[in-house]
Order: C-alpha cells, then structure tokens, then sequence
C-alpha cells in the first residue's frame, strides 16, 4: 500500500498534468486558429430594412389598372447579408450567404392580408481562387461578373444584362464561372473565362447557355483597354471592347461597345400557327446583319466634389419603333385573351410573361443618361442623381438615392423613382413611381 | 463616402514612391545632389523597394471633431490597393491605382466605378496623398537654400511639376541634412498659395535588403487656410515584399 499511494498520486499527478498540458494545448491550439482567422479572415455583416411602396401605371395600355400584371404596390424587406474572405498565400476562398425576408402587399400600405411571403437563406456569391504562380490565377465560384467605366449600361459584358446601378439595395445574383487568368505584367492580363451555370442570376427567356470568353485588359498611365470575345453556346460569338481615358485631374472621357452578327432577345413574328398569329421568338436571330451596340461617355469633377457623369448609348439590338409598336398592340390583345377568359389565354400569358422580360437590357434603341453623385457632404451623406432619356419614345425615368450615415455603423437611406412621358413609353410600361425608404447596419 | 475614402488615397501613394528611379544618377551640377538628396529621403518612404504592404490608420481632426479611417494598403510599381477595414459603414470598401487611372470599389455597387485625381482631392484626409506622391517621377528637384527645422540642419529642396497632370504646381521638401530623412513639406497650388503643410516622423522600422532601416511612421497635415483642420496619418505594420500583379487586378478585386 505504502508503494501503491505514490504511484497512485504520481499517476494522478500525471493524469493531472497531461489534462492540464491537453487543456493548455487547446487553449493555445484555439488562440493560434483564433489568431490565424484574425490575421487571415476578412468579414463583413450588414443588416437591411426596406419598405417599399410603387405605383404601377394604371394608364398603361397593357396593364390597365394594374388588373393583368398585378404588381405589388407595397412590400417589406429585410435581408442579412455577409461576407466572408479567407485570403492566405496561394489561396483564396470567399463567402456571401444571404437571408431575405419579403411580404408583399398588392394594396397600398402594409396592412391586411399580405399577397406573398418569401424567405430564402441562399449562398449569393462565393469563389476560390489559387494562384500556382505569382501571374496566374486560377478561379471558380458564384459571381457578379462586372466592368467597364459606364454608369448606364454595361454593353461589353456577354453575362449579365443588368449592371445593377439603378438599386443598389437591390443585390444582383451571382453566376457561376471558372477564370483561369494570366498577368505577364501589373499592367496586362489576359483571362479565360466560362459562364458554366445560371446560378443566382435572373434566366434569360431562352434559358441559361454556357458562355466562353477571352478577355484581355491593359492599363496605361493615364488609360485603360479591355476587349472580350465571347461565344454564348448556339449563338454566334461577340466582341466587346471598353476604354477610358483620364484627360485631366477633373475629365475622364469612356467609351465601350459590343459588336457581333444577330441580335438576342425576344422579338415579334409573324406565325400563321399561333391562334393569334404571332409568336415571340427568343434567342439570337440568325442574321449576318451586323449589330452594333456602343456607348460613349464623360465624367466631371466639380471643386465642390460632386462628379457629373453624361453618356449616350446606341442599343441596336433594341427595338424599332415598328417593332414596339406591334409589341404594345400585341399586348393589348394579349391582355383581352387573358382577361377575357379567351380559350387561348394560356398562350397569352405565356407570351406576356416573354414581352416583360424580353431578355434585352432595354427595350428600345437610343437613350441620353445624366447623372451626378457627389459623396461625403458635411461628412455624413451621399447623394446620387440618375436620369435616363429614352430618345426613340420620349419617354425618362429620373432616380434619386440619398444615404445618410447618422452613425459609424449605420445610414439611413431613401431612394425615389419617378417614370415620365408617353404612357406608352418604355420607362412609364409598367410603373410611375417607387419609393425605398430603409436602414442598413454595419458590422 | 467617397470623398473620405479618397483621403486614404494618400497612403496608397506609397506605391509609387516604391518604384522610384534613381533619376539623379545621371544628372549633372546642382540637379544631381537635389535629386540624389531627394531619392534617399523617399527610400524612408519605401522607394527602391519591390512592393510594400502595411497597416494605416488616417484620423482627421476639425476643431472638436475627430473621424478615425483604418484601411490595408499595397503597393508596388505604380499601382496601389487600399482597402478599408474600419470604421464599419467603410468595410470592403477598396480603391484601386495604377498610374492615374483609379477606381472605386464598393460591395454595394458591384461594378467598379472610375475616379479622377481630382476626386482624390476632396475631403481634409486625402491630403494624406501628398505624402505618397512620387516625387521623383512627377517633380524636378533644385536646391533652394538651407534651413534649420526643429533644430534639425536641412537642406530645402523646391520640387516643380514636371507636367500638367501633377498634383501641385510645387512643393517645398524639408531633408534633414544628419538623417536624409524628409522631416517637413509645403504643398502649393497654381495660384502659389500654401495648399497644405506637413510633418513626417519616422519611428517605424522596415527589413529590407537584410537589414532594418528607419521607415515613416506619422504624417501630420495641417490646412493652409484653417489650422484647426488637421489630418494624422499613422503607418504601422510595414513589410517590404514582392506584391503579385494579380493584387491589383481589377477583376479579381469584385469579389
């Protein structure tokens, strides 16, 4: 007994000190992962709050009184957005999961009884890049794919119609895409892409196709080019090419354009087979007939801070006035089938559905955009200015978005559109008015 | 917003101070030791070395008012990358350079937006870029004079706008003549009036080519029309390294 107790206590001492030093390990095995994340892991939480109010145009001669579309005219929002980057020598991994709630209300006001509940808990971007050599990147992930210098339009980009700049609070979905890119030099690089699945982002009325590219960007003291050829599977390929110039310390002058044979997206025909004659045919029209898609641009800075931005944009993959002409009397009776209870009212709203998204990123072909944002003003807010002219129908949308930063973590934030001209007209189709009235938190 | 993030151009700059030619070299008379003395005072600044990376923090003070920024910084060859890590309402935020081309980057918007040097400008901080302007690329040096500064002997050397395009018509650069350290810098406009003054201090050191060497720590600007109007620059966390070119590849900077 008397051996028995030492050995006893050593063997508990023992038991002890390897618990004790197990502990430590772990406390110092957690402080080095914790350490680690701290040094490595960037992140980024912003909490959203939106109310939403909109006034559909009830002149419309294809949605009069709201009866065909139904567009809600009151919702409630709130999002919770992170992201997350992992960044480490050869590689890096990021992460944006989303949660948003929406309740929609087809009356004004939010009360009664709601018309639509959403929730959705998604993975809205994410990418892992791995660099085997200092001037290659290698990448694949869930992206929102964008670039060029113009605030209007992006028309060199073959994956994405929308640029997402007339709501910022309203997050574009990311697509998914594999780049291998090559940078010979800091100012050179040539990327690979592949558009390889639809993702988060919005279809397209022909469905998703893959997409491939070769793009190349350079950048010069006082300039940058870009040019991209793509080739979307079962269309016939596109090249794109964007430049900016930095004239002075206050003048950025820009330009972009895409050029290539048949145009895409959904447009009227003629078919002796529909009930109703005529059919939308959605895709890219095979044509040599080359379309030719430009923008060009300027940029100001005022002493005062502001920056005031004009471009003019030729969309001739837009409509004809012809060709919206028949598509707003191809609406109309569209309409009357589907209000009417006509035996082909299924067909109609099939085709409606087409005519309101018709896969372009606008409807007709010659605008004028004016905007001026001037950031920072007393320290506290931002201010950006949006109007758009479309010169073929007369018809503008002018967009205000003000955000003030009441807090190092906090704005609150007002964003106002205002549809004007013809009731016909492309900006006043659908809708006259909205209002966003929110929140954003930041952590 | 923009305008405060602009202020942080500032630091940026040390891009290009990086790259630094050693231009005097070649240079004969009174201009080589101008240039000489100047090119040693901007390797304080981290000229002559491959890339540089660091931690800075810009505070602006306006009378009572204090607005803190904190932001990453890289730099090599002429192209510089900030990105804000603090205060919240900033985070993600990045501006990228190379040469005079800029752009904004903001998680919000998803599509870089190009910005003029003028926008840089803007706001009390951004004279913050003064201190990482490259000097040796876009001014001519001559020596003007000597001085005493905070009882430092210095020699004055007056820096002329090679182009149009430089920031300042004109800068007068304070080099200590013990330290070849620049120690004070007076930035004027077109017009000649006094634009902005500064201060450097250099409490940091940086490894680079197997040993330490003094490297810029603080930068204190004051306005020239309002003295209660200052901006502090604060660099900490300095390493000199290769910066790959895929660091500033706009592409790869939207995610």
């Amino acid at each position: 007994m008397s051996m028995m107790r030492p050995l006893t206590c050593a063997a508990l001492a023992l038991s002890l000190t390897g618990q004790a030093l197990a502990e430590n390990e772990k406390v110092m095995a957690g402080d080095s992962i914790g350490k680690w994340l701290d040094e490595n892991l960037k992140h980024r939480f912003v909490v959203l709050g939106m109310a939403t109010q909109t006034q559909p145009n009830y002149d419309s001669s294809i949605n009069i009184n709201n009866d065909l579309l139904g567009i809600e005219k009151s919702a409630l929002e709130a999002q919770i957005k992170a992201d997350f980057e992992l960044k480490r020598e050869i590689f890096s991994l990021t992460m944006k999961p989303r949660y948003r709630h929406q309740t929609l209300w087809l009356e004004e006001g939010f009360n009664g009884s709601s018309s639509k509940r959403q929730d959705r808990l998604f993975i809205n971007e994410w990418s892992l890049d791995i660099k085997p050599d200092p001037s290659v990147v290698i990448g694949y992930g869930r992206e929102v794919r964008q670039w060029g210098p113009s605030l209007f339009m992006n028309l060199s980009n073959p994956f994405l119609l929308d640029n997402g700049r007339n709501n910022p609070y309203q997050e574009l979905g990311g697509t998914d895409f594999l780049r291998i890119a090559h940078l010979p030099s800091y100012n050179l690089s040539y990327s690979l892409i592949a558009n390889v699945s639809r993702g988060e982002a919005e279809a397209r009325p022909d469905g998703f196709k893959q997409t491939y590219a070769l793009q190349t960007e350079y950048s010069g003291v006082d300039f940058s080019l870009g040019g991209i050829l793509s080739k979307r599977v079962e269309n016939n390929p596109r090249l794109g090419l964007y430049g900016q110039w930095t004239a002075n310390e206050a003048v950025i002058l820009y330009g972009e354009l895409s050029t290539g044979s048949g145009r895409t997206g959904c447009y009227i025909h003629d078919d002796a087979s529909s009930p109703i004659e005529l059919t939308f045919e959605c895709g890219q029209q095979k044509s040599s007939k080359l379309y030719t898609n430009w923008l060009t641009g300027a940029s100001y800075t005022l002493l005062g801070g502001g920056t005031i931005n004009l471009e003019y944009a030729h969309y001739a993959e837009g409509y004809s006035s012809d060709e919206f002409n028949q598509l707003t009397l191809l609406n109309q009776s569209l309409q009357g089938y589907i209000l009417g209870g006509n035996a082909n009212a299924d067909l109609a709203s099939y085709l409606v559905a087409r005519s309101t998204s018709p896969g372009l990123q606008h409807l007709r072909q010659n605008y004028l955009f004016f905007s001026y944002i001037h950031n920072n003003i007393i320290n506290q807010v931002d201010i950006n200015l949006r109007y758009a002219l479309g010169i073929d129908d007369g018809s503008s949308q002018i967009i205000g978005i003000l955000d003030w930063y009441v807090r190092d973590d906090m704005k609150l934030f007002v964003l106002g559109s205002k549809s004007l001209g013809p009731k016909n007209g492309e900006f006043k189709y659908f809708i006259k008015s909205q209002l966003y009235v929110g929140f954003e938190a930041y952590h | 917003m923009l305008n405060k993030l602009k202020s942080a151009l500032l630091i940026a700059l040390l891009a290009t101070a990086v790259h630094a030619e050693e231009k005097g070299a070649t240079v004969t008379g009174d201009r080589v030791d101008a240039d000489r003395i100047l090119f040693e005072a901007e390797a304080f600044r981290g000229a002559g070395m491959p890339g540089i990376s660091m931690k800075v923090r810009i505070e602006s003070f306006n009378g009572d008012e204090i607005d803190a920024q904190e932001m990453d910084v890289n730099a090599s060859s002429g192209n510089s990358l900030i990105e804000f890590t603090a205060p919240a309402k900033l985070k993600g935020r990045k501006i990228l350079m190379q040469g005079r081309n800029m752009w904004f980057i903001s998680p919000d918007l998803r599509k870089p937006v190009p910005i003029s040097p003028r926008q840089r400008l803007m706001g009390d901080a951004s004279n913050g870029d003064i201190a990482s302007t490259d000097y040796a690329s876009d001014y001519g040096a001559t020596f003007i004079r000597s001085d005493v500064y905070k009882g430092e002997k210095c020699h004055v050397l007056e820096l002329k706008s090679k182009t149009s395009d430089a920031t300042y018509d004109k800068i007068e650069y304070w080099i200590s003549s013990a330290s070849s350290k620049g120690v004070k810098a007076d930035f004027f406009a077109v017009s000649g009036k006094l634009f902005k003054s500064a201060d450097f201090e250099y409490e940091n050191k940086i490894e680079f080519k197997q040993s330490k060497r003094p490297f810029i720590s603080k930068m204190i600007i004051t306005d020239g029309i309002n003295a209660d109007k200052k901006t502090v620059i604060h660099y900490a966390q300095g390493e000199s390294k290769e910066i790959s070119p895929s660091t500033f590849d706009l592409n790869s900077l939207l995610r």
